[in-house]
């Protein structure tokens, strides 16, 4: 079992010898699910996480690390989840319906819904979070605070009745119901300003947490969606990723979160162990800036493009897990796609392409900054090197820390490679190619990809959004120049004996009906 | 992560008789005071061996008496003491420069990517990041002298509180490895000794360059999937060491400590080689005495101020080494809080764990330095 993972190559590898809208009328789903979990009851599921701090919290608004991300959702719930094709499902809310084409919404929570402390969940708790979270100095400032920012105001929560909240906006906003999705947007007890011993109405109760080190909860029995199988959660911080494989090869550990590609390669060939798979979980960004030269003239970005080969970037940078991105950050297998058609490398044409912008002989692009920290994106450059130098587009790589790329290269250097994790077709387009976008990579203004991106969001018909972000996704695959090249998976390695953990494209993890043994 | 650099044999200091060495004395014979050539040293030849007690050196008349030795002795430590405090002082303006030339922005780190500008700048005041470096360095260093670490910029909680239990745990470590190294090390020297050149010996000094190459990391692998995949006897982790789950302290102690026999093993070697050569031992010898009581009563005796000099050299490499043992095995002490302060730019916490590793580096070499002059008789003076 244990020995076909301790490869050779597996060796090598550790030993470092080879070296994340709707369209819609009202929304609701008045079901429980009151399935009893696979598997034997009781048990403790051991996650490691790698990136706690010691500033580790559980104030929902201050969610920025995995091992966050991961605790929060096992105390805290949000009036809606996000199914895996990021469409808003009731999840607290029992229902939300809205009027004035998206100008008001109306949440109808659950009966029957109580805190770990016995309390009752009322509109009062749901207008008290989120009239903290739209507050920029408490912590969301430029996720659900900016979101909403303009568009709902503390005046604009409205407590209708025991069991029913109403946001009137400042404008119609169809994909409000996302924006109560996300991480930042949990509700918890009103009047709450300590966040030590948390309180919510999740699946497991708070018990520790040492920050940087280790979360225990432990089961909530008055769950109301379904019965909780597991004793107790433990979340423990591990920074290093060979120790952790290797926890869980011992059987000290159940669930690896986010384990390396080359790590996945290998468990997923042993038997006992498997892999969850959160599929096109993040895409690749090479950003061009269209107003800094070679890359302000729009053949060198075609010419770049053309160059790449998308596949062979997926096998050799990507370890085989991913797939082929199409210059925008939706996926094939997205519902929100826009049928693009597979972009083909074309060395010959990339090199005309060159030649008519002035590079007859080929050209050197400045030096291209990757960000260090994300072994993806540095496998994708050495293999972009490669590549493009067959078309005669010639570059040096200078890997940077994320201690210090998101100040000082991210989005000010003329070219820069990270990767984004996936969001909702709304908020990534605003945030990357709407031309006033905080995290415009292209600085390309093009007033018909901004009135494609918006006129999506002005409609509650989700065929009619569907077709604006098709039209958004085939002129910026055409224009822009923040390339593509591919969207690749979260991947953790989980014990045979782990049954029912499920993927969550906000809170990655869901294990409220897992079992161990 | 690289591998610390792991220090080169001591060079031995020429022979001065009569002085103090002024530092860490090498093995070689001629730096001690076995056989070393000196004005006060008895001509053998002339001397009754029946009427000597050759263990003794002080009858070798090596021992420089009186008022003059102690007062040397005294001189000798105020000098290492004041070294040593303008050492860690000069540690301490190194890391404040080395931290201050990282172009990163704490705040950032500390409040998120969520933070707003003015939270980052309000942020900044607060903790004083903005002022000039002179006087940061100023306010730290005076804070560090009267024993206030600071707060941590990160956690928002004293450094202190942190650092003490960490550093508690990174000593219980370093200790289970130094132990741990003599255990092995001492007996397997003593045993390749009796026979320079034999085969147990050549095969030890094989075995022994052959650890010294493989890296904390390789080896801390190699024991994980020996004791812990393989044979299931010990935890991987070791981070509920202080949790009820001790045996998490083994796999670092035995990865650092075997990554140190072989230092070891090598000068020990050397030093009972050198000793079981001296004129007073082979005199031992023919009286009689047997090589147990040659070995355990006068060549490990003297040839232990080696040791203690390479367990001293040792301190530096097992500082390093920790660090990377640390974060291997998720050991909760002083390597992976620095590790953790370098990733969320936690400046004081930096500063704070790197000038206290300065001066454990420091206290030990003058312990060692201690040690050596109780060892050796002619580096102290008569009571």
């Amino acid at each position: 079992m244990a020995e076909s993972i301790w490869s050779r190559r597996r060796f090598l590898y550790l030993t470092g010898g080879g070296a994340v809208a709707l369209g819609l009328g009202a929304c609701s789903s008045g079901a429980r699910d009151t399935a009893a979990p696979t598997g034997r009851p009781g048990g403790t599921l051991r996650i490691l996480a790698s990136d706690g701090s010691p500033n580790d919290t559980l104030d929902p608004l201050r969610m920025e690390r995995a091992f966050q991300i991961l605790a929060a959702p096992l105390i805290y719930e949000s009036l809606v989840d996000l199914d895996e094709q990021l469409l808003p499902v009731p999840r607290l809310a029992e229902s939300f319906t809205p009027a004035a084409g998206g100008k008001s919404w109306t949440f109808r929570l659950r009966t029957g819904v109580t805190f770990h402390d016995g309390a009752p969940l009322t509109p009062a708790d749901v207008a008290f979070s989120i009239t903290r979270a739209l507050d920029p100095d408490a912590g969301s400032g430029n996720s659900l605070a900016g979101q909403l920012k303009g568009i709902l105001a503390p005046a604009g929560i409205k407590v209708v009745d025991d069991r029913t909240v109403r946001f009137d906006l400042a404008q119609a906003y169809v994909y409000f119901p996302n924006a109560m999705a996300t991480r930042f947007a949990r509700i918890y007890q009103a009047n709450t300003t300590d966040f030590g011993k948390p309180v919510g109405t999740g699946p497991f109760r708070f018990v520790s947490l040492t920050a940087g080190r280790e979360f225990v909860a432990a089961r909530n029995p008055a769950y109301w969606r379904n019965k909780v199988s597991l004793d107790r959660v433990v979340i423990s911080n591990v920074a290093e990723d060979a120790s952790r494989v290797s926890s869980l090869l011992a059987g000290d550990a159940d669930l690896v979160f986010e384990i390396s590609l080359a790590a996945a390669q290998d468990i997923k060939q042993a038997d006992g162990y498997t892999i969850l798979e959160q599929a096109n979980a993040r895409w690749l960004s090479l950003a061009l800036d269209s107003t800094v030269a070679p890359f302000d003239k729009p053949a060198v970005v075609q010419a770049v493009k053309l160059a790449l080969d998308r596949q062979q970037i997926i096998d050799n940078a990507l370890g085989g897990f991913g797939t082929i991105g199409y210059d925008t950050p939706i996926a094939a297998q997205d519902k929100w796609f826009g049928q693009l058609p597979t972009p083909k490398r074309d060395v010959a044409a990339a090199k005309r392409l060159l030649a008519t912008a002035g590079f007859p002989n080929g050209l050197d692009l400045p030096r291209v900054v990757g960000l260090s920290d994300e072994p993806a994106t540095m496998a994708f450059l050495q293999v972009a090197q490669q590549q493009l130098r067959e078309a005669g587009i010639r570059f040096e790589i200078t890997p940077e820390s994320g201690a210090t790329y998101w100040d000082n290269s991210w989005l000010k250097k003329p070219d820069y490679s990270n990767t984004y994790l996936r969001r909702p077709p709304d908020e990534i387009m605003k945030l990357v190619f709407l031309s006033s976008g905080e995290w415009h990579q292209s600085r390309r203004a093009d007033a018909e990809i901004d009135r494609a991106i918006n006129a999506a969001s002005q409609t509650t018909d989700l065929d009619q959004q569907i077709a604006q972000y098709a039209t958004a996704q085939r002129l910026i695959a055409e224009r822009d120049s923040t390339i593509v090249p591919a969207h690749f998976p979260r991947l953790s390695g989980m014990g045979g004996q782990v049954r029912g953990v499920r993927t969550n494209p906000v809170y990655f993890l869901e294990v409220d009906r897992a079992t161990v043994g | 992560m690289t591998d610390p650099p792991r220090p080169d044999p001591p060079r031995p200091d020429p022979p001065r008789p009569g002085l103090a060495s002024p530092g860490l004395a090498g093995p070689d014979p001629a730096s001690t005071d076995r056989g070393s050539p000196g004005p006060a040293r008895p001509d053998l030849a002339s001397l009754d061996l029946a009427s000597l007690d050759l263990a003794d050196p002080d009858q070798a008349g090596l021992v420089p008496a009186g008022r003059a030795g102690r007062f040397r002795l005294v001189r000798r430590i105020a000098a290492k003491l004041v070294t040593g405090v303008l050492t860690v002082a000069l540690a301490s303006v190194v890391v404040f420069l080395a931290v201050e030339v990282l172009p990163r922005d704490p705040a950032r780190t500390a409040l998120g990517n969520e933070s707003t500008a003015a939270q980052r700048a309000a942020f900044r005041q607060e903790y004083g990041l903005d002022d000039p470096a002179i006087q940061r360095y100023g306010r730290w260093a005076g804070g560090m002298a009267r024993g206030d670490f600071g707060v941590s910029i990160i956690s928002r909680q004293p450094i202190a509180d942190e650092l003490r239990p960490r550093l508690g745990r990174t000593a219980l470590l370093a200790v289970a490895a130094v132990l741990l190294s003599l255990v092995i090390g001492i007996p397997l020297a003593v045993r390749a000794a009796r026979r320079p050149g034999g085969v147990f010996d050549t095969t030890a000094n094989f075995l022994s360059v052959g650890l010294s190459s493989v890296p904390e990391f390789v080896l801390g692998l190699l024991l994980v999937y020996l004791l812990a995949v393989r044979l299931g006897v010990l935890p991987v982790l070791s981070n509920r060491v202080d949790r009820g789950q001790p045996s998490g302290l083994v796999l670092p102690a035995l990865t650092l400590g075997l990554a140190a026999v072989s230092y070891v093993f090598r000068f020990a070697r050397v030093g009972v080689i050198e000793a079981a050569g001296a004129p007073f031992v082979r005199a031992a010898r023919l009286r009689g005495y047997s090589e147990r009581r040659l070995t355990w009563r006068h060549v490990l005796p003297v040839a232990s101020s080696a040791v203690v000099n390479v367990v001293a050299l040792n301190a530096i490499y097992l500082l390093g080494g920790v660090i990377v043992v640390e974060n291997l095995f998720a050991y909760p002490g002083l390597g992976t809080l620095l590790i953790g302060g370098v990733r969320d730019n936690d400046l004081p916490m930096i500063e704070a764990v790197a000038v206290v590793t300065a001066a454990l580096l420091v206290i030990v070499n003058l312990a060692a330095d201690a040690a050596v002059t109780l060892l050796n008789p002619r580096l102290r003076s008569r009571p």
